[in-house]
């Protein structure tokens, strides 16, 4: 099994660890893939712990714990998970008034605003319509009010094209499905958005600028890549996201929309991806993150918005946030 | 080329044989045939082959944009027939008895020429809009239209076959200039326009985004629709010139011309390595694929191999050939 409970809910997994327990008792043998560590230790008897397609090494899952698994992982000692927070939120630079979807099973009368340098979390649980109100708000779905204000500008977005000339960037949650360019170089997964910026006497592109601006991006934010031809389906789930990154960096927007950005990145690159969203931040752009992670939502953002059932249930500061009350919210209106 | 030698001496034998299976075959068809019939050699045969190849070539060009971005277009030989019957019907000898527009001045064929291929890529664009804003799958789209074009064509030249083409419309076929013939010509700078396009602009990066994945191209800002209606004009264009010249190389037109085209143009690419599950695809493949099309028909001819087995032949190298050139693909993903 490859991640089997990437996308399931916490009683859908616990109920997948009960069939696999009754499969074990009939003698199956079973490979369980997973980058969370609390379900490994849960389910595992042994655990095989690879780094950068090399293997480190096979223990009893009992003499284990979260901190030797990290360790073996990362190749060093990670004391936090969670860079520190050095960013400090500025003036409002991105409002959503009262939007609502054309479907009437989706996101209705949402409304938040963000602040320059802020670090925006979304929680809510899976079904919540938050990936629905983002892509609504990036002119991937339709809406049937509402309004959207940058820098105080109200500004139309009726498809991603024009979402991203006013300085909105999206990574989405599905890398595979509309994340990546599976076939295509690492260069051209790079440069794609950008484009614009590369052509020269009007009609031809620059090669030889659009090769430095993927190998300044594979220095910068350290992507593990044989070379900036190398395709991307080839590269681990941590490198191909800091890939869609890069992207987006070379656009250089005001706003990163940011969908569950360290779903399925093994801890190392998961700190990594927060450390380059805290320097964002700390440049003065806003970053909105959804995430299905309490942990990550709880120690990197400066606010956090829980959904439920489509619609906004409460704002939490990060000084009175815990889980409990992230679930008390999540849930609200169920 | 050395480099080429190297790997042969190295365990990536294997590799380099897969990687270049498409140049290989071309090598063994050339080497096999010469070897039977020495004539295959001569100047003249293979300028003859060159010179089919070459309105293949531009129909391939056309069809592979279409290819890349995961469509296709089965309107390819269609508009091929009408570029053929403009130029046949527009562009007769002023004293041809049997004039299609009795009445009709001298032509210059530049003129006509940009006719046809305005003409030929307005068919591109319809094609274009229908795909990209009615939202009918290419493959139905452009066979609609191979439809339609077949029908007008048939109307327009009332069924009847066209002759007595002028002389220096007839020179784009038959003329040289430094002893290679225009035709031959053309296709290279035709090629060269390909390539710049596919490689050196952002409308070839969003050729190559749509077909490596439409959903993310869209997520990126790419516009799908601009980009798609402009491949479409494109092969349009692509189309019509091809269509011009082989009026001009047979010295004249009939609404049939360029049938099945479209397929082999299809086949050519297919065996040129540009595959049809999008993103990926050639300039020197799309050429190799053609050349190796064609070079595979003239040498069963002069194989003697009965017509009727040709067709049995040219289908199993199709599929051979592109089960062998996949594996490069396969191999490293």
């Amino acid at each position: 099994m490859d991640e089997p409970t990437s996308s399931l809910t916490q009683s859908e997994v616990n109920q997948l660890f009960e069939i696999i327990n009754a499969l074990k008792n009939l003698g199956v043998s079973i490979i369980y893939i997973s980058h969370k560590m609390e379900e490994i230790l849960k389910i595992s008897d042994e655990v095989t712990i690879m780094r950068d397609g090399k293997y480190i090494g096979t223990w009893l899952a009992k003499e284990l714990t979260m901190e030797k698994i990290i360790k073996s992982m990362v190749g060093r000692e990670l004391v936090n998970l969670y860079p520190p927070k050095t960013n400090t939120p500025g003036e409002v630079s991105f409002e959503v008034k009262d939007l609502t979807s054309t479907n009437p099973k989706s996101f209705k009368n949402v409304s938040f605003s963000t602040h320059r340098g802020e670090i925006f979390g979304i929680g809510g649980l899976v079904g919540a319509q938050r990936t629905e109100l983002v892509e609504g708000i990036f002119g991937l779905r339709s809406i049937k009010s509402g309004e959207i204000y940058l820098h105080n500008k109200k500004i139309e977005i009726k498809q991603p094209h024009s979402a991203v000339k006013h300085g909105l960037a999206l990574v989405t949650e599905d890398r595979r499905g509309n994340g990546i360019f599976g076939v295509l170089s690492v260069r051209d997964n790079v440069a794609v958005a950008s484009l614009d910026d590369f052509v020269q006497f009007h009609f031809m592109l620059n090669n030889a600028k659009l090769n430095q601006l993927a190998e300044t991006n594979i220095k910068k934010l350290s992507i593990k890549t044989p070379s900036t031809k190398t395709k991307i389906q080839s590269l681990s789930g941590g490198n191909q996201q800091k890939v869609i990154i890069s992207r987006w960096l070379a656009v250089n927007p005001d706003i990163f929309i940011l969908d569950e950005p360290t779903r399925g990145i093994d801890v190392g690159a998961k700190y990594e991806i927060y450390s380059i969203m805290l320097d964002l931040a700390n440049q003065g752009k806003t970053i909105i993150m959804i995430s299905s992670e309490m942990s990550e939502l709880l120690g990197i953002s400066d606010r956090i918005m829980v959904m439920c059932e489509g619609r906004l249930s409460g704002i939490l500061d990060r000084s009175e946030a815990n889980q409990e009350k992230i679930m008390a919210l999540a849930t609200a209106y169920m | 080329m050395k480099k080429f030698l190297n790997n042969l001496k190295g365990p990536n034998l294997k590799n380099t044989l897969v990687d270049n299976a498409m140049y290989l075959i071309l090598l063994s068809i050339l080497v096999l045939v010469s070897i039977v019939q020495p004539l295959f050699l001569s100047t003249n045969n293979l300028t003859n082959i060159l010179m089919n190849s070459s309105i293949r070539i531009l129909i391939a060009l056309g069809v592979s944009g279409a290819l890349i971005t995961r469509g296709t277009d089965l309107s390819a030989g269609r508009i091929v027939g009408v570029g053929a019957v403009i130029g046949g019907t527009l562009l007769q000898r002023p004293d041809y008895a049997a004039k299609f527009f009795p009445g009709l001045a001298d032509m210059p064929v530049l003129g006509i020429l940009l006719l046809a291929v305005t003409i030929t890529a307005l068919i591109g664009l319809v094609n274009g809009l229908v795909i990209s804003y009615l939202h009918v799958p290419p493959f139905i789209a452009t066979l609609g239209m191979q439809s339609i074009l077949y029908g007008l064509s048939l109307i327009y030249t009332k069924s009847q076959p066209i002759g007595g083409l002028k002389d220096d419309y007839t020179y784009l076929a038959t003329g040289r200039i430094l002893n290679i013939p225009i035709l031959i010509l053309i296709a290279i700078a035709m090629i060269g326009v390909m390539w710049f396009l596919l490689n050196m602009t952002k409308f070839g990066k969003y050729i190559y985004a749509i077909g490596g994945n439409e959903s993310a191209a869209e997520v990126a800002g790419v516009n799908i629709k601009w980009t798609k209606i402009r491949v479409y004009i494109l092969a349009g264009l692509f189309y019509g010139l091809a269509g011009f010249l082989l009026a001009a190389k047979s010295g004249g037109a009939t609404a049939n011309y360029g049938i099945g085209y479209e397929l082999e143009a299809i086949a050519a690419c297919t065996i040129g390595g540009v595959s049809t599950a999008g993103g990926v695809g050639k300039i020197q493949g799309i050429v190799s694929g053609v050349l190796v099309f064609e070079m595979l028909k003239t040498s069963l001819q002069f194989l003697r191999v009965p017509s009727d087995l040709q067709y049995v032949a040219i289908g199993t190298v199709i599929v051979i050939a592109v089960a062998i050139d996949i594996r490069k693909y396969l191999a490293k993903k």
